[in-house]
């Protein structure tokens, strides 16, 4: 693997609740992401995809409501100990982020090719006219018909397919070197979702960025992905490569999770696949003892899962799996 | 939008009508109805009051009654004044400048203050600031406001003698400078109520703001904080607020008579008091509808105002 | 197991639980419990002072003519025919307190009515009784006030009356928009369907689980009627005297401002608590009584 851009080491995110609880939201987090590469995050919902991806940025909210440990490398930076203007730096022009929300995403009393500019503006130090003409640029880089038009439009002018490109253009604006996309596709009709995707795939293989792509959806995964890492309970529970993760799956849970998806169905807008493990994700305020999945688990072993909490074991090379009886799972699979 | 624009122009003829309604039954609650100024004058007897009466066509059925006096506001014949005699809207006219310079001056006094009190104790919610400035509204909506100016009188005009206590000018000056010497008590009392009220509405619209998405992508932009809270949140703040300004009319007009009252500010609520004590009926009517429509005009001229600050109205 | 085969569970067991929610989170609303001090403080020393307090509000105490506060017998001072302020004050809460109260009741009984009407029957009635709403709504309510007070014999009753006709409006608002979205609730409908009168299945089935925003509506409105009342007096339409109210006790201040101040600032400051108490009482209330504050 060539040199990583993005490095993750350690990450942990607790928030404090009103009532002065805390809440353990992503617990030891572990990754690199090398330049051209994708790297999926999976995970049922309430996992914490979105706060790692935000704890990247720095975007959760300050100290006493929410604290972040560990160190989060870009080309060696610690990101967690830049100043806050430092920081403002980085965000939007060395790592960008697409929300799963187009609809909700870009201000509506703004136009679009404004809201693209002004991270230009602000990055680059180009003029008005520049910054503008650069909008343009990248909306016609993104696909949008007319750009030139399209530019002077409101948000709310636009579907939410070319909503997405909008932010997948606004994320563009600065040429970064790590592009978050938090479920980009998710709330999108099923052929818009294609379309993005393939956008997102052409862009990558253009600029040479890294993604770190959030999903549901493994079909999305399967399509898009180099390396998967598989979250449960604000932990990595398995990372592998795509194609030994979807033939090999070691962990309990992403068995779980693939033996679910009916693979011809890869772009099916609903996810029966996540919902489909008997049993919810744990409240992250109390936490199961032992394996965090034990509770659902059915390779589960009582007196051993729900007492010891399993370490992140390379089960082979570039295949890391955390469960105390991956063995035994893999043998009865 | 034009078809947004005119529903509501019908639904604000529609409620001129029932404004008119109201104010005709409450000009026939008036003892003697409209007859009252030739009641109180001496030596009047029942056949005179009651051939006036037949002059005034009174002894014809209501709705009639009502029609003709209807017809003669709508062709801004308003009756004229017991006093002097001159044309009620005339009056109003020659008053109505004092009240919108009081009006104006407060109204932008309190949504500066106020848009600033209500970010900061949005984007330091729960703070101390918040709680204080959440009290403090609070005790500001419920001082009497003619007290306020009682206790503003005796502090910064009688005490420490640094501004007039009436009047909206001093006769032979009249300059720039005089005339916001005069409003400084005034406004500062009328200002106490809608910061009040302005503060609690914009803190409410940045907290609903700022949990939004779009503020997050202005964020993640990197942009500083003081571009996201101006140029993304604020602004999308501010929009409703116009259609609060527009029903905060009737309060600040009340308003308005309280401070006029206490500083005897040459205003439409001078006027109105006044008319009060003489019994003068016709203007009191007059201020009463013309407040009314007042109200109405503003709130539709919000509501228009609105619909072109909004992008997301079309304005096909 | 989902939610759908829970049995539905009768409406009498959550009641408790919510109103007892309700009223620890009221209890616990600082402000609110401030609100309620201040209330107590009032009310009871206007209707209890006056027995333990040892000056009557009427006797005349030439010698102690604008007598100043705390300089002399008279606790608060004197006026200028040396009646004891302090025993004027708590005669005029007894006033202003009760026009409040009693106007609040008459506006919030004619508000629910007419918003209950409004709200429950929709279409041509409830659209004309809201743009009736909406009207008042269009004069400023001192204006209105004035006009009638000015119009109309003054008394206490009078002025209650007025007082209620020009603030019935926005728990007519607050009543009309409850009754509209319970009356298609389940229950509204069950009891529809078989047959209960338009009469049991308002007062019965939809008030009772409206209560809550009019009670909070009714709080700020004694706020606004003990406001109403004081202005009305101070400019002399409202209770005249010899009964004194907060309003009009500031009315014959005015003319002693620059000598007598303490005339002016204690009836105001009465005034300042009470609507001050009122609403942080209301303002506990609303946040007490929300709804979605009971997942
Ligand atoms: N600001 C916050 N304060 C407290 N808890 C939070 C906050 N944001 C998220 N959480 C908690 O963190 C946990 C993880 O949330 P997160 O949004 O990361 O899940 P996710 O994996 O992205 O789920 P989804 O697929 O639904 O987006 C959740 O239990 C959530 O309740
Ligand atoms: S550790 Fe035990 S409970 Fe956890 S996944 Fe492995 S087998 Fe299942
Ligand atoms: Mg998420």
């Amino acid at each position: 693997m060539t040199q990583p851009i993005l490095s993750v080491r350690g990450l942990n995110v607790r928030f404090r609740g009103r009532g002065g609880g805390e809440v353990h939201v992503v617990r030891d987090v572990d990754f690199e992401l090398a330049a051209g590469q994708t790297l999926a995050l999976v995970g049922e919902s309430g996992s914490g995809k979105s706060v790692t991806s935000l704890a990247l940025m720095r975007l959760l909210p300050g100290e006493p409501r929410c604290r972040i440990g560990g160190r989060v490398l870009l080309e060696g930076r610690d990101l967690l100990y830049l100043t806050e203007a430092g920081m403002r730096g980085v965000r939007g022009n060395e790592i960008a982020m697409i929300f799963q929300e187009p609809m909700t995403s870009l201000n509506p009393v703004h136009r679009v090719g404004e809201q693209i500019a002004e991270s230009v503006r602000f990055h680059k130090g180009l003029g008005r006219r520049d910054a503008l003409d650069r909008a343009v640029e990248l909306l016609e880089l993104v696909g949008i018909p007319d750009p030139l038009r399209r530019a002077q439009a409101f948000p709310h002018e636009m579907s939410g397919g070319m909503r997405q490109r909008v932010m997948i253009a606004i994320a563009l604006a600065c040429d970064p070197k790590v592009l978050i996309a938090d479920e980009p596709t998710t709330a999108l009709d099923v052929t818009i979702q294609a379309q993005v995707l393939e956008l997102l795939r052409d862009l990558q293989a253009r600029t040479g960025m890294a993604m770190l792509f959030i999903t549901h959806n493994l079909g999305v995964v399967a399509e898009i992905a180099d390396r998967v890492m598989v979250m449960y309970a604000g932990r990595i529970v398995e990372q592998a490569a795509v194609d030994p993760l979807f033939a090999k799956p070691l962990m309990p849970y992403t068995r779980g999770l693939l033996g679910a998806v009916p693979r011809l169905d890869i772009f099916a807008k609903e996810k029966p696949p996540l919902t489909s493990i008997p049993g919810a994700v744990p409240d992250p305020a109390h936490p199961p003892k032992g394996c965090a999945f034990n509770p659902r688990c059915t390779h589960r072993q009582g007196g051993l899962c729900d007492q010891r909490t399993p370490p992140l074991e390379a089960a082979q090379p570039g295949h890391d799996v955390r469960c105390l009886r991956w063995r035994e799972a893999m043998e009865a699979a | 939008m034009m078809r947004y624009l005119g529903s509501r122009l019908l639904q604000s003829i529609l409620l001129l009508w029932i404004v008119s309604l109201i104010g005709f039954f409450v000009l026939y609650l008036a003892p003697g109805g409209p007859l009252a100024q030739f009641a109180l004058t001496p030596g009047m007897t029942q056949e005179q009051l009651a051939r006036i009466a037949h002059q005034m066509g009174l002894d014809r059925p209501l709705p009639v009654q009502y029609w003709e006096w209807l017809s003669r506001l709508l062709i801004g014949d308003w009756g004229q004044s017991y006093r002097d005699s001159q044309p009620v809207l005339a009056i109003i006219g020659s008053h109505l400048f004092a009240t919108l310079l009081l009006m104006g001056a407060s109204t932008l006094l309190a949504m500066i203050i106020g848009t600033w009190i209500g970010v900061l104790g949005a984007i330091r919610r729960y703070s101390i600031f918040d709680y204080l400035a959440t009290i403090g509204a609070m005790i500001g909506l419920s001082i009497p406001t003619f007290w306020f100016g009682l206790i503003a009188i005796y502090l910064f005009s009688v005490k420490l003698p640094w501004f007039p206590a009436g009047n909206m000018y001093t006769v032979g000056d009249a300059s720039f400078l005089d005339y916001a010497h005069h409003l400084v008590l005034p406004c500062l009392v009328l200002t106490l109520v809608t910061v009040a009220i302005w503060s609690r509405y914009m803190r409410s619209a940045m907290l609903d703001v700022q949990g939004q998405d779009f503020i997050r992508t202005a964020r993640a932009k990197g942009l500083p904080e003081h571009v996201v809270l101006r140029k993304h949140a604020m602004r999308n703040a501010i929009l409703p607020m116009i259609t609060v300004a527009g029903l905060q009319i009737p309060t600040i007009l009340s308003g308005a008579l309280v401070a006029e009252t206490v500083f005897t500010w040459p205003g439409m609520g001078r006027l109105f008091l006044d008319s009060l004590n003489y019994r003068d009926y016709p203007v009191v009517m007059g201020v009463l509808m013309f407040s009314a429509v007042f109200v109405l005009l503003g709130n539709l001229l919000a509501d228009v105002l609105y619909a072109v600050a909004d992008p997301r109205i079309r304005l096909t | 197991m989902s939610e759908a085969t829970l049995p539905a569970q009768p409406i009498e067991d959550i009641a408790p639980a919510a109103r007892f929610r309700a009223v620890r989170r009221f209890v616990r609303h600082r402000l609110a419990m401030v609100g309620v001090v201040m209330i107590l403080v009032l009310v009871l020393g206007s209707f209890l002072g006056p027995h333990l307090y040892p000056f009557d509000d009427l006797r005349i105490d030439m010698r102690n003519r604008f007598q100043v506060p705390f300089m002399g017998p008279h606790w608060l001072g004197a006026d200028p025919l040396g009646r004891d302020l302090m025993a004027r004050l708590m005669t005029a809460g007894q006033v202003s307190l009760a026009v409040g109260f009693a106007a609040m009741i008459l506006s919030t009984l004619v508000g629910t009515a007419i918003g209950a009407v409004a709200g429950f029957y929709g279409r041509a009635l409830g659209g004309a009784l809201m743009r009736f709403v909406d009207a008042m709504l269009c004069f400023p309510n001192i204006f209105l006030l004035l006009t009638l007070a000015a119009f109309i014999q003054p008394g206490v009753w009078t002025i209650t009356a007025i007082i209620a006709f020009t603030s019935w409006m926005e728990v007519a608002r607050v009543v009309e928009g409850q009754f509209k979205t319970l009356r298609e609730r389940d229950f509204a409908i069950a009891a529809m369907m078989i047959g209960s009168s338009d009469a049991r299945i308002i007062f019965a089935e939809i008030l009772p689980n409206a209560v809550a925003p009019i009670v909070v509506a009714a709080t700020l409105n004694v706020a606004r009627a003990i406001l109403l009342e004081s202005y009305v007096s101070f400019l002399g339409y409202g209770i005249q005297p010899p009964l004194p109210s907060w309003g009009n006790m500031l009315n014959s201040a005015q003319q002693y401002l620059t000598s007598a101040p303490w005339l002016a600032i204690f009836p105001g400051l009465a005034i300042t608590a009470a609507v001050t108490g009122f609403n942080f009482i209301g303002d506990g209330l609303r946040d007490a009584l929300d709804p979605r504050l009971d997942a």
